[in-house]
């Protein structure tokens, strides 16, 4: 299998190598998608089972008009909507003020361990400013998409936003600090 | 990511995270890979296994269908008319035996009548032996005939299809040979007009057709004439209206779901697809009365299998009734509750393998009318009806993937299935062949589709109907 073309290809048709390929290919972006939503690896490599499965039994649905990468990725962003919704009652939204301050590390904090602390400070969001922040940022929808996706208002999706930046900002401060101290 | 992006405004910070994580990729852990490879494996697999069902489903029709054409092929050639004079004359052989007078047991004194062209296909020969002959010798006709010791004649048969026989005499061979002339004899005798030359005669015979038919010493055998089957509302009624049958069907069964409205907070669409290998079955017994010639009505008694393949689905960890973990399952046709270890933490996931499904069994009895289109030894029919469907069993057999078992998985199976109701109405139609073997008994095949008026589930957010398309086989008795 060459192209990303003939890996869609020979999926439809049911070869597994195919199949295979295009596992290799995706997975590792998909899991950083499904990762943003989720709180941990894990629940995260849930979801992008569960979307991959999807993905292979709708994949006949893909008109080959937009990006594939593009579909999958609503894909997974819709599977993790729904793993959130569902779990929402088993973790309730973590008050703002009960998050423990965040530990970034100095090193390399250009690189890929610096990408890796961001989507940490991502996880740690609660759920809610997690999946908004998501929407809105990653995503590109307005609030008023975001509202009507997740049944809230659009003042409060506008708030949680505003919430999450917040938190956001104040968690890498210190890692501007210190890293300019490490560039200066 | 540079200094001038890490010394950030308040709306700047979405274009940090956007920069730091734009290319960023995660690997996947080893455990995913092998679930992954697990998945791909049971996908292959399923397509397989759907292949084949569908191979055997299109063997099994194609086989009933080569079954029913054969049985009404031969069943119509047996009772089928006898054949009219001159394609009789087709079966018997082109060029007859001629026979000298001595082969043929002739005394001098009896004119041996030579064979025109024109008659030779109608085995005149044979016929003008015995016509000629006083008394023929049964061994001169199995001589020269080259019959067996033991024969049976049908008068239908030509001589190369005479079949061994136990039940021979010579009347019924005698019969046999003259049948031809027999027949045109008797019509030409009420017509008592101009006889026309039965048999061709060459210009030195002295034996006239006439002369030949005048002088036959046998007596003429009628012939039997086949019972046949009056058309429509003709035929004349040999049984009794009332009818029994039975039948066996493999099911392809599935559930269609739908929202329910008063609930808003789940949609149907968070249980994920169903899966598709869902082969069930369906056997009982019918009894029905035939109201007319054209309209039935019929009861029975059936078991049924519904079956539902379930697709692979993380299950999280949730607190129980009494606060301890469990797992639950939910699916089309109820949630399964599955008990976990006490040391579980809420939120814990495993995975439901693809090789889970659920088993329904259901008595069925149905109410149906019947009305036949065609009735003929081939009857073609159509039915529909509703059933009552009361549910006896059910199962949940499941195949848990989880690192903490010690082979890395575990079959569990349940009987219960929650927010199954205990009796539903559905319906079903679908057309029917039967094709008579004999006077009171018919094989019979019937495709057909069963649904559900009624959702099979109870205080569900989403309501399930079952359906099924099924291809019957079975028999049918007339009293």
């Amino acid at each position: 299998m060459e192209t990303l073309q003939e890996e869609i290809k020979g999926s439809l048709a049911g070869n597994a190598m195919a199949q295979r390929m295009l596992y290799r290919r995706l997975a590792g972006k998909m899991l950083l998608v499904c990762m943003r939503y989720m709180k941990n690896k894990t629940e995260a490599e849930d979801v992008l089972q569960e979307g991959f499965m999807l993905v292979f039994q709708k994949l006949d649905q893909y008109n080959g008009s937009g990006s594939f990468e593009g579909w999958i990725r609503k894909i997974m962003v819709n599977k993790s909507l729904e793993h959130l919704r569902k779990s929402v009652y088993l973790y309730p939204m973590k008050d703002l003020s009960g998050i423990n301050d965040y530990a970034i590390s100095t090193e390399d904090v250009f690189g890929n361990i610096a990408s890796k602390d961001l989507l940490r400070m991502i996880q740690e969001l609660p759920p809610a400013y997690r999946t908004i922040f998501n929407l809105y940022v990653f995503e590109g929808l307005k609030h008023k998409e975001i509202a009507e996706m997740l049944g809230i208002s659009e003042g409060t999706s506008k708030s949680n936003l505003s919430d999450a930046r917040k938190l956001l900002k104040k968690r890498i401060q210190p890692v501007t600090k210190q890293s300019l101290v490490v560039n200066g | 990511m540079d200094k001038k992006r890490i010394n950030i405004g308040e709306s700047g910070i979405d274009q940090v995270f956007r920069d730091g994580l734009d290319h960023f990729e995660v690997e996947p852990s080893d455990s995913f890979w092998s679930r992954s490879e697990s998945f791909i494996t049971n996908q292959e697999n399923a397509r397989i296994r759907k292949r084949l069902v569908k191979w055997q489903v299109i063997a099994g029709a194609t086989f009933v269908l080569a079954v029913a054409t054969t049985s009404f092929i031969l069943y119509t050639g047996m009772l089928s008319e006898p054949a009219p004079k001159q394609d009789m004359a087709i079966n018997y052989p082109a060029e007859p035996k001629v026979l000298s007078m001595p082969e043929a047991g002739l005394t001098p004194e009896v004119q041996l009548p030579t064979v025109d062209t024109d008659q030779k296909q109608m085995g005149g020969l044979v016929s003008k032996i015995i016509l000629n002959h006083p008394q023929p010798k049964m061994a001169d006709l199995q001589e020269h005939l080259n019959l067996p010791n033991k024969v049976s004649v049908n008068k239908n048969r030509s001589k190369e299809e005479i079949v061994e026989n136990e039940s021979i005499n010579e009347s019924e061979v005698l019969a046999e040979a003259i049948q031809p002339y027999s027949r045109v004899y008797s019509e030409k005798q009420e017509e008592t007009a101009e006889v026309q030359p039965l048999i061709g005669v060459d210009n030195d015979s002295a034996t006239t057709s006439e002369s030949i038919v005048n002088e036959m010493p046998f007596e003429i055998v009628q012939e039997e004439v086949a019972e046949k089957p009056l058309d429509g509302d003709q035929q004349v009624r040999v049984t009794s209206r009332w009818y029994v049958s039975g039948k066996f069907s493999p099911l392809l069964s599935g559930v269609l779901r739908s929202d329910n409205k008063q609930n808003v907070d789940f949609s149907e669409d968070d249980l994920g697809d169903d899966g598709e290998d869902n082969i069930g079955y369906q056997a009982g017994a019918q009894v029905g009365y035939e109201i007319t010639d054209k309209w039935s009505l019929q009861t029975g008694l059936f078991f049924k299998t519904s079956t539902l393949s379930l697709l692979p689905k993380t299950l999280y960890a949730q607190p129980g009734l009494g606060g301890e973990p469990v797992y639950s399952l939910v699916t089309s046709l109820g949630t399964v509750h599955i008990a976990a270890d006490a040391s579980t933490p809420i939120g814990d996931s495993l995975i439901v393998l693809s090789n889970s499904n659920q088993k329904l069994g259901f008595i069925v009895i149905p109410f149906e009318l019947k009305y036949v289109m065609l009735s003929k030894r081939l009857e073609i029919y159509s039915f529909a009806g509703a059933t009552v469907n009361y549910l006896i069993k059910s199962a949940t057999q499941v195949h848990l993937d989880d690192e903490e078992f010690e082979d890395g998985s575990r079959s569990e199976s349940f009987k219960t299935i929650e927010g199954v109701r205990k009796m539903h109405i559905g319906y079903n139609f679908g057309l029917g062949v039967s094709i008579k073997v004999s006077k009171h008994l018919g094989v019979l095949t019937e495709p057909s589709y069963s649904g559900s008026f009624s959702s099979i589930n109870k205080n569900s957010p989403f309501q399930s109907r079952l359906h099924a398309w099924g291809l019957a086989l079975g028999a049918i008795y007339h009293f």
